[in-house]
C-alpha cells in the first residue's frame, strides 16, 4: 500500500518536472557555476539527518549535505552552503541566493508553482512527535482529537497538507527554530508533525521524545531537490546528477549512512 | 557384610551428611547476607534518585524564582502590554519546564501573559504553600491544575483530582512589591518536564517518582495510573514531615509488592520527591547471583557425592577382595596341612622353604629338618646330583613344569618311589620366586603294576597260542582282550579289535538280535553255542561257530568267547545242498554206471519222456532210442565223450507213448581219481517247442509274412552281402524296384484282402522270373525289389541281362491275375540300377532305383526305366525350384510383364498379361521353366489366381486415363486352373471386387485343354462367357480339334501359334495353315490375332490374308507396366 502510494506520487513528480519544461529558458546557470567554479546550495541546518548543523561543532552533516558535495565534484566546482529553511525556501531559490536547495524538499503542489524539482530522490510519509509523559497522546488516533494542539514548522510540506488533514485538533504553526520541540516538551502543544528523516534523528538525541506512527499510510511525499523554474540545461544536469547518484549507489550509500535507506526513492 | 565394613559404611555417610549440611547452612547465609545488602544498595539507589531529583526540581524552581524576580515591569496593571509578553514568550523557549508565565494583578487578574488566552482570568493563590500572612517574595505552589493552562484549566481538589488522561499543571505564584504596588507573578508550571526527566533516569518497570506538595497533594507521577491531586495521606504519615527531610524505608504497595521507598524534601520549597523502587527489579541481580551460587553449590554437592559414592565402593570392593584372599589363602593353608601329597616349596635358589606334614611321613624329615636344605638330600645313592640338574631342573625351568616318578631316599636309608610334579611360580617380573614339588608314594601302586603285569603277560601268552578266536567281551559287547588268532581271523591288529563292539564284525545279525544273543550268553549258566557269521576287515564274511561262557571281570560281568571258522564245513554242506537241487531241476538227467546201466534218474526225465525211474532204474539209455539216428552217430557220440569226457548236441529221441521229439542232450563221464570212468551223467532237454519258437522268430525278422518273401532287413542284408560279393568277383549285379499302378485304387475298390491276394501272386510270379540265386524281396505296400546278382562285367552286358529279367517281369505282372471271383488286371513300374565293386553304397542304390522307378511312372506307368544320373541331377534342381516356387507367392516374388496387342493401324488394342518370376538370386525365370513345375505342384492355382487378381486390378487402374480405357487384357489360365469347380465364381469374384468391365478381360485357354470332358468344358466357357469375358483360343493350330468340336465352343477369338510365324517365309505349308486359320476364324465368326509377329513381311502377308490383329516383337517385347504404359503415348515405330 505504501510502496504503491510512493510509485503514484513519483510519478506524479516526474509529470510535475517535465511540465516545467516548458517554461522560457532564461540564463545558462550551469555555465555559470562552471564558469563561477562555485555551486551554492540553500539548506535548512535544522533538519536532522539531511542538512543538519551540529550547534556544537557547527559541523554540517546529513544526506544531501553529502550528495550536494558529489554533485560538486561532478561538476567540478567547489560547494557553498547557504542557510535556508522551508519558510525561506522559495524566495532563496527565486532571488537566487542559491543555485539548488537540496534539503530533501518535498513536492508540494505550492511549491512547484515556484519551483523546479529535479527527479526525487527520497520519499517519506509524515510522523508526530510527542512527549513520553504526555497523557493524551497513546496512538496516532489521539493525534486528532479536540483539544489537541498540532505543531507545525511553517513552511513545511506538513503546513498544508495537517491544514487540510486536521478535523478537530487544533494546529500551531511555527516558524522560529526548533520552536515545535519547545512547544511540545513545554507541554503547550501535543504533537509536531515531522518526517521520517527528522522523526529518526531527534528521536535518537531526546529522551523524552515519543514517535507516534501512523497505523497505514498517511501522506507520501517525494523528495527532490528544487531549482529555479526555466533552466532547462540546469535542471538536466541536476536530474542526470540524481539519476548518476541512483545508478551508481552515491545515493543508497549515503542513506544507510544516515539511516535512511528505507526511504531512498527508486 | 562384615561389621568393618558396617563401621566404614556409618561412618563415611555421617561425614558425607556433615559436610552437605555445613555446605548448605554456609550457602544460606551468604544469600541471607547477599539479600539484605541487596536491599540495602536498592534502598540506598533509590535515595540517590530521590536526591537528584530533588535537585532537578528545586533548582528548576529556583531558575523560576529568578526568573519572576528579573522581570522588568514597567506596566501597569489593566494595560496589557506587548513587550512583557514577548518577554515572556522569549523567556518560556528556554523554560521548557514552564507552560506559561502570567502577571496578575493586586485583585488577583491575570492582565498579562505568555498565553494570551490567559488574559483577564481570576486566579486565588491565597492557598498556595507556603502559606503566609502577607504578600512576601517567595515562591509558593498550589494544588495542580487539570487541563494544559489556566485558560482551559480547572483547580483540583482532593476529591475530583485530574483526569488520569488529562494534561495537568502545577500553578506557582511570587508576589512582588515594587513600591506599592505589589504584582504576581503566576506560573504554570509544566510536569511534563520532571516527570520525563524522572523517567528517563529511572524506568516506569523499575519503580516510580512522586512529588507531593507538604499537605499530601500529589503534584505529578512517573506513575500515570495516578492522577495529580489526590491526597497520599498514609505515605505522608510516613514520612513525618516536615520534622524528617528524608529518609528511606520498605514500604508495600496496596497490590502486595514490596517497594524500596526513599524520600527528599525540597531545600527550598514545600515540596517532597519520594521514590519508589519496585524491590523484586532491585533484587534481580541477587536472585541471579542467588541461582548461579546455589547451582554451584548443588553441582559441588552432587559431584561430592558422586565421588564419595565411587570412593566408597572402591572401598567396599577392596574389602571385599581382601576377604576373599584371606580365605583362599586358609584354604591353600588347610589344604597344604592336610594335602596326603608331600608339598615341599623352595626358594629361587631351590632351597627348602616348608614342606607339609606328608612329606614328613613319606620322606622323615621334618619341616624345621629340611629347611634351609637343597632338595638333594633325598637323593637314593643309585642316582648322582648331575642327573637331576641336567633333565629335571632345565626342564622345570624351560617349560616350567615336571613330572615324573624318581626314586628318593627315606631318612632312615629305605628308598621310595614317588611321583613328582615340579613347577615353579614368578613373580610380578617374571622372575622365579620359588620351585613348589608335591609327591605321591607310589611304592606300593608299583608293586602292584609290576605283579598285575606279571600276571597279564601269562594271559597273554595264552591268548597268543590259543588257535581259536578268543575274545573277551563286556557287557556292552566290547572287546576287552583278544587272542592273536582272533586278530587275524578277522584282519585287524590287535589294538583295532580292542573296544570294538561285537555289531562290527557280526555279519549276521542286526543289532536288536545281537544283543539278544549277548543277553542270553550272560544270562546262561556255563558254556553257550551258537553259529554266526564275521565280517573281515576287507569286507569278507565268513562262518563261524561262537562259544562262550560268562564271567566277572574287577566286578564287571563279561563274557570269554571263542569263534571257530566253520567256512569249509558250511560250504561242504551246501554243495551237498546245491546238487540236490540241481539234480531236480526242468532238465532230465539220467546217471548210469560205467556201463552205462541207469543209476538214478531225476523227476524232470519223467516228465520229458514219461518212464517212472523204476521203469529205467538198471536197464539201459538205448530204451529211448528213436532209430533216426543210425549207428555212425552213436559211434561218434560215444568216441567224443571218452576222448574229450562230454557230448553235447540235438538229438531224436522217443518217447514212452512212442513219439518222437527233439531233445537237447548233454553227456558227462565222471571219473574217479585215478581216470577210470566210473559214472556218466545225462541231461536232456525237450526242444520241441524251443524248435518251433526258433522258426517262428526267424521267419518273422526276416520275412514279410504276408508273401513269405525277405523283409526289407534280409533284403539290406542280403544287398550288402551282394555288394561285397561283388567287389570280389568284379561283376555287375542290378536291383530292380517294383511299384505296382494304381494298387492303392484296387485297395480302396475291392478291399485290403483282395490287395493282399494280389500282393502274394505277384511274390509268387516274381520268384518266377528270377535265377534261385537271386532275391526278391517285399520292401512294404506295393513295392518289391529283385536283386539279380553275378551278372555280367561289361555294364552295357549287365543292363542287357537285367533289362531282359525286368521284361519278363513287366510281361509277367501284366497277366491277368484271379483275385478269388475276380479277373483283375495290374502293370507294374519298374526302376532298374546296376551296381558292380566301383559304385554301391546301400541307400543310394535303392534311391536310384527309385528314382528310376517314379521316372518310369512318369513315362507313362507299366514300363521298365534305367536309373540315369542326369535324371537325377534334374529331380534335385525340380525339388529346390519347388521349394522357391513356394515361397515365392508368399514373398511377391512375381510381376506381371505386358506385351502390346495392335490392329492394323498399330493402334494398341490391348496387352497380353505375361507372368515373371524374378527370383532373389536365379534372376528371372522363364515362364516356360517354372509353369510346369507349377502345374505339377498344383502351385498354378494360387499363381493363377494371382494373375487374375492383377489383371483385374490393372484393368481398374487402366479405367482411370483415356488412354487405356479401352485397352483389353489378355490372361492365360491353365488346365488345371480351368477344371476347377469354383474356377467361374474365382473369375466373378474377381470381376466383381475390382468392379471392372468384364469384356476388357479376356482369358486365353489352350486348345489341349479343352479335349478333356467335353461337355463339363463347354458349360464352363458358356459360364465364364455369361459373366461378359471373353475367350481366346490359344496356340490354335497346334491341337488336333476337328472344326465340329470348334463350332460348339463359345469363342470369341483364335490365336495363331507362332511357331507358324516363325519360318512363314519360308514354308508353304505353314503359310496354308495361317491362311486357313485366318479363314477357318472368318467362317465360325471369330476374331484372329497372330502372335510371335517380328517382321513387317510377316506382319503384310497376315493383313493380306485378314488378319488385322498382331501380338509381337515388331510390336513390343512384354514389358513392365511402367514402361508398357510410357510406350503407349508414343506412336509405334513400326
Amino acid at each position: 500500500m505504501r510502496i504503491a502510494a510512493l510509485w503514484v506520487l513519483c510519478a506524479l513528480s516526474g509529470v510535475l518536472s517535465v511540465s516545467s519544461l516548458a517554461a522560457p529558458v532564461s540564463s545558462g546557470r550551469l555555465d555559470r557555476v562552471l564558469a563561477s567554479k562555485e555551486v551554492r546550495v540553500c539548506i535548512w541546518p535544522d533538519y536532522y539527518s539531511i542538512t543538519y548543523r551540529n550547534p556544537k561543532t557547527q559541523q554540517l552533516s546529513g544526506i544531501d549535505i553529502d550528495l550536494a558535495r558529489e554533485l560538486g565534484k561532478d561538476l567540478g566546482v567547489s560547494v557553498r552552503f547557504v542557510d535556508s529553511s522551508f519558510a525561506k525556501l522559495i524566495d532563496d531559490v527565486s532571488q537566487d541566493r542559491c543555485d539548488v536547495a537540496m534539503f530533501a524538499i518535498g513536492i508540494t503542489p505550492l511549491r512547484a508553482k515556484s519551483l523546479t524539482f529535479t527527479q526525487p530522490h527520497l520519499a517519506s510519509d509524515i510522523y508526530a512527535i510527542t512527549s513520553k509523559a504526555n497523557r493524551r497522546i497513546k496512538h496516532w488516533g489521539d493525534v486528532d482529537r479536540a483539544g489537541t494542539v498540532v505543531a507545525v514548522a511553517k513552511g513545511t510540506l506538513h503546513e498544508p497538507v495537517m491544514k487540510e488533514k486536521l478535523k478537530a485538533a487544533s494546529l500551531m504553526i511555527l516558524d522560529t527554530p526548533f520552536a515545535r520541540e519547545q512547544e511540545v516538551a513545554s507541554g503547550r502543544a501535543d504533537v509536531f508533525m515531522t518526517d521520517f528523516p527528522y522523526s529518526q534523528r531527534f528521536l535518537s538525541n531526546n529522551d523524552w521524545a515519543k514517535l507516534i506512527s501512523p497505523p497505514q499510510v498517511y501522506h507520501i511525499t517525494p523528495y527532490a531537490y528544487a531549482m529555479q523554474p526555466g533552466d532547462a540545461a540546469w535542471q538536466a544536469r541536476l536530474d542526470r546528477f540524481v539519476h548518476d547518484i541512483k545508478q551508481d549507489g552515491r545515493l543508497m550509500a549515503a542513506a544507510k549512512s544516515h539511516g535512511l535507506e528505507s526511504i531512498v526513492s527508486p | 557384610m562384615t561389621s568393618r565394613e558396617q563401621q566404614f559404611r556409618q561412618g563415611f555417610f555421617t561425614a558425607l551428611l556433615l559436610f552437605a549440611i555445613s555446605l548448605g547452612a554456609l550457602t544460606a547465609f551468604t544469600l541471607w547476607q547477599l539479600r539484605s545488602e541487596a536491599t540495602d544498595s536498592g534502598l540506598r539507589f533509590s535515595a540517590m534518585h530521590s536526591r537528584g531529583f530533588e535537585d532537578f526540581l528545586t533548582q528548576n524552581l529556583h531558575v523560576t524564582e529568578l526568573v519572576a524576580a528579573n522581570v522588568n515591569v514597567h506596566d501597569t496593571p489593566g494595560v496589557r502590554t506587548k513587550p512583557i509578553d514577548r518577554h515572556f514568550v522569549e523567556f518560556l523557549r528556554r523554560a521548557p519546564f514552564l507552560r506559561s508565565m502570567s502577571l496578575l494583578d493586586a485583585e488577583g487578574r491575570i492582565y498579562a501573559s505568555s498565553n494570551p488566552a490567559n488574559v483577564g482570568l481570576r486566579i486565588g493563590t491565597s492557598e498556595y504553600l507556603p502559606p503566609v500572612s502577607e504578600p512576601s517574595g517567595i515562591l509558593r505552589i498550589g494544588h495542580p491544575w487539570e487541563g494544559r493552562d489556566f485558560s482551559d484549566g480547572r483547580e483540583t481538589t482532593r476529591l475530583s483530582p485530574a483526569g488520569r488522561d488529562s494534561h495537568s499543571f502545577i500553578p506557582a505564584s511570587r508576589t512582588m512589591v515594587l513600591g506599592k504596588q505589589r504584582l504576581t507573578l503566576l506560573f504554570a508550571i509544566n510536569p511534563d518536564y520532571f516527570i520525563n526527566h524522572a523517567l528517563h533516569k529511572l524506568d516506569a518497570d523499575q519503580g516510580s517518582v512522586q512529588v507531593l506538595l507538604y499537605d499530601g497533594t500529589l503534584l505529578l507521577d512517573t506513575d500515570q495510573s495516578k492522577a495529580a491531586g489526590e491526597l497520599l495521606g498514609p505515605l505522608l504519615e510516613r514520612l513525618q514531615l516536615p520534622g524528617k527531610e528524608s529518609g528511606e524505608f520498605v514500604s508495600a504497595t496496596p497490590d502486595g509488592d514490596a517497594t524500596l521507598t526513599s524520600f527528599r524534601a525540597s531545600s527550598l520549597y514545600p515540596l517532597v520527591v519520594v521514590t519508589h523502587l519496585d524491590r523484586d527489579v532491585a533484587l534481580a541481580q541477587w536472585r541471579t547471583s542467588a541461582r548461579t551460587l546455589l547451582s554451584v553449590v548443588g553441582l559441588v554437592l552432587t559431584l561430592l557425592a558422586l565421588i564419595s559414592i565411587a570412593y566408597y565402593r572402591r572401598q567396599m570392593q577392596i574389602a571385599a577382595q581382601r576377604s576373599e584372599i584371606e580365605d583362599q589363602q586358609r584354604i591353600h593353608a588347610k589344604v597344604f596341612e592336610s594335602s596326603t601329597d608331600a608339598i615341599v616349596i623352595t626358594d629361587a635358589a631351590a632351597r627348602i622353604l616348608t614342606v607339609n606334614p606328608a612329606f614328613t611321613r613319606i620322606s622323615g624329615y621334618t619341616a624345621e629338618e629340611a629347611a634351609g636344605k637343597d632338595p638333594i638330600l633325598l637323593l637314593s645313592a643309585d642316582r648322582s646330583p648331575d642327573w637331576q640338574h641336567q633333565g629335571l631342573w632345565h626342564q622345570v625351568r624351560t617349560l616350567g613344569a615336571w613330572h615324573g616318578e624318581i626314586v628318593n631316599r627315606h631318612k632312615d636309608g629305605s628308598t621310595y618311589t614317588i611321583e613328582l610334579s615340579l613347577s615353579l611360580s614368578r613373580d610380578a617380573n617374571g622372575e622365579i620366586q620359588h620351585f613348589i614339588g608335591t609327591g605321591n608314594d607310589i611304592t606300593k601302586r608299583k608293586q602292584a603294576e609290576l605283579a598285575l603285569r606279571r600276571e597279564d603277560e601269562k594271559i597273554r601268552a595264552l591268548l597268543r597260542n590259543a588257535s581259536d578266536g578268543i575274545h573277551i567281551l563286556d557287557a556292552d559287547g566290547r572287546v576287552i582282550e583278544a587272542s592273536d588268532s582272533f586278530c587275524s581271523m578277522l584282519g585287524y591288529t590287535r589294538e583295532e579289535v580292542i573296544g570294538m563292539h561285537v555289531s562290527q564284525w557280526d555279519a549276521s545279525m542286526d543289532s536288536s538280535s545281537l544283543h539278544r544273543a549277548l543277553q542270553r550268553q550272560f544270562n546262561q549258566q556255563g558254556r553257550s553255542e551258537f553259529e554266526t557269521r564275521h565280517r573281515r576287515k576287507d569286507g569278507g564274511v565268513f562262518d563261524v561257530e561262537v562259544s562262550g561262557y560268562p564271567l566277572v571281570l574287577d566286578g564287571q560281568r563279561a563274557l570269554f568267547n571263542s569263534s571257530r571258522d566253520i567256512t569249509a564245513r558250511k560250504l561242504a554242506e551246501a554243495e551237498l545242498r546245491i546238487a540236490a537241487t540241481a539234480f531236480e531241476t526242468q532238465d532230465g538227467i539220467i546217471v548210469t554206471d560205467a556201463d552205462g546201466d541207469i543209476l538214478r534218474v531225476n523227476r524232470a526225465f519223467t516228465e520229458i519222456t514219461g518212464f517212472e525211474p523204476h521203469e529205467v532204474i538198471g536197464k539201459n539209455p538205448r530204451i529211448l532210442k528213436s532209430g533216426r539216428h543210425d549207428a555212425v552217430f552213436y559211434a561218434a557220440m560215444w568216441h567224443t565223450i571218452n576222448s574229450s569226457g562230454s557230448w553235447s548236441g540235438e538229438i531224436w529221441n522217443r518217447r514212452k507213448q512212442g513219439d518222437i521229439y527233439p531233445e537237447r542232450l548233454t553227456i558227462s563221464a565222471l571219473r574217479d581219481p585215478g581216470g577210470k570212468i566210473v559214472n556218466f551223467v545225462a541231461s536232456i532237454a525237450d526242444i520241441t517247442l524251443h524248435k518251433a519258437a526258433e522258426e517262428e522268430i526267424r521267419s518273422l525278422a526276416f520275412y514279410d509274412p504276408l508273401t513269405g518273401l525277405p523283409n526289407r532287413r534280409l533284403m539290406l542284408d542280403r544287398l550288402q552281402q551282394a555288394l561285397a560279393a561283388c567287389k570280389r568277383s568284379e561283376k555287375y549285379g542290378a536291383i530292380l524296384f517294383i511299384d505296382l499302378d494304381n494298387f492303392k485304387a484296387l485297395n480302396d475298390t475291392l478291399g485290403h484282402d483282395k490287395g493282399d491276394l494280389l500282393l502274394q501272386q505277384v511274390a509268387q510270379r516274381l520268384e518266377l522270373c528270377v535265377r534261385k540265386g537271386d532275391t526278391v524281396a517285399r520292401l512294404g505296400g506295393d513295392e518289391f525289389v529283385v536283386m539279380l546278382e553275378d551278372l555280367s562285367k561289361l555294364p552295357l552286358e549287365a543292363a542287357s541281362q537285367a533289362e531282359t529279367v525286368g521284361e519278363k517281369i513287366l510281361e509277367m505282372l501284366n497277366k491277368p491275375y484271379q483275385l478269388s471271383f475276380h479277373e483283375f488286371h495290374n502293370t507294374p513300374s519298374i526302376g532298374a540300377t546296376l551296381f558292380s565293386h566301383v559304385h554301391g553304397e546301400l541307400d543310394e542304390l535303392l534311391k536310384q532305383a527309385d528314382i528310376a522307378m517314379y521316372q518310369a511312372k512318369k513315362g507313362g506307368r507299366n514300363r521298365l526305366q534305367f536309373f540315369d544320373p542326369e535324371m537325377q541331377e534334374t529331380l534335385n534342381s525340380k525339388a529346390s525350384m519347388e521349394n522357391d516356387l513356394r515361397k515365392s507367392l508368399t514373398r511377391a516374388q512375381f510381376s506381371l510383364y505386358y506385351q502390346v496387342q495392335v490392329d492394323e493401324n498399330h493402334r494398341p488394342l490391348g496387352a497380353e498379361a505375361l507372368i515373371r518370376w524374378i527370383h532373389p538370386t536365379r534372376g528371372l525365370v522363364a515362364p516356360d521353366r517354372f509353369i510346369p513345375l507349377a502345374e505339377e505342384t498344383g502351385l498354378i492355382l494360387p499363381i493363377g489366381e494371382w494373375v487374375l487378381e492383377n489383371a483385374c486390378a490393372q484393368l481398374k487402374a487402366w479405367e482411370h486415363r483415356p488412354l487405356t480405357r479401352d485397352l483389353q487384357l489378355a490372361i492365360n489360365v491353365s488346365a488345371k486352373q480351368f477344371h476347377q469347380p469354383d474356377f467361374v465364381q474365382q473369375v466373378q469374384a474377381a470381376i466383381s471386387h475390382h468392379a471392372i468391365d468384364p469384356s476388357k478381360l479376356k482369358l486365353e485357354l489352350t486348345e489341349s485343354m479343352l479335349l478333356d470332358n467335353v461337355n463339363e468344358t463347354i458349360s464352363t466357357m458358356a459360364a465364364l462367357k455369361q459373366l461378359g469375358v471373353k475367350i481366346s483360343l490359344d496356340d490354335f493350330g497346334t491341337g488336333y480339334s476337328s472344326l465340329q468340336y470348334l463350332k460348339r465352343l463359345p469363342l470369341d477369338q483364335f490365336k495363331i501359334d507362332k511357331s507358324f510365324l516363325r519360318d512363314l517365309a519360308i514354308s508353304s505349308s505353314d503359310r496354308a495353315i495361317v491362311q486357313s486359320i485366318i479363314a477357318m476364324a472368318f467362317s465360325l465368326g471369330l476374331d484372329v490375332i497372330a502372335e510371335g509377329v517380328e517382321t513387317l513381311e510377316q506382319s503384310q502377308f497376315l493383313l493380306k490374308h485378314g488378319c488385322v490383329h498382331y501380338q509381337g516383337y515388331l510390336f513390343g517385347k512384354p514389358v513392365p507396366i511402367a514402361e508398357f504404359e510410357s510406350g503407349l503415348q508414343q506412336p509405334t515405330p513400326v
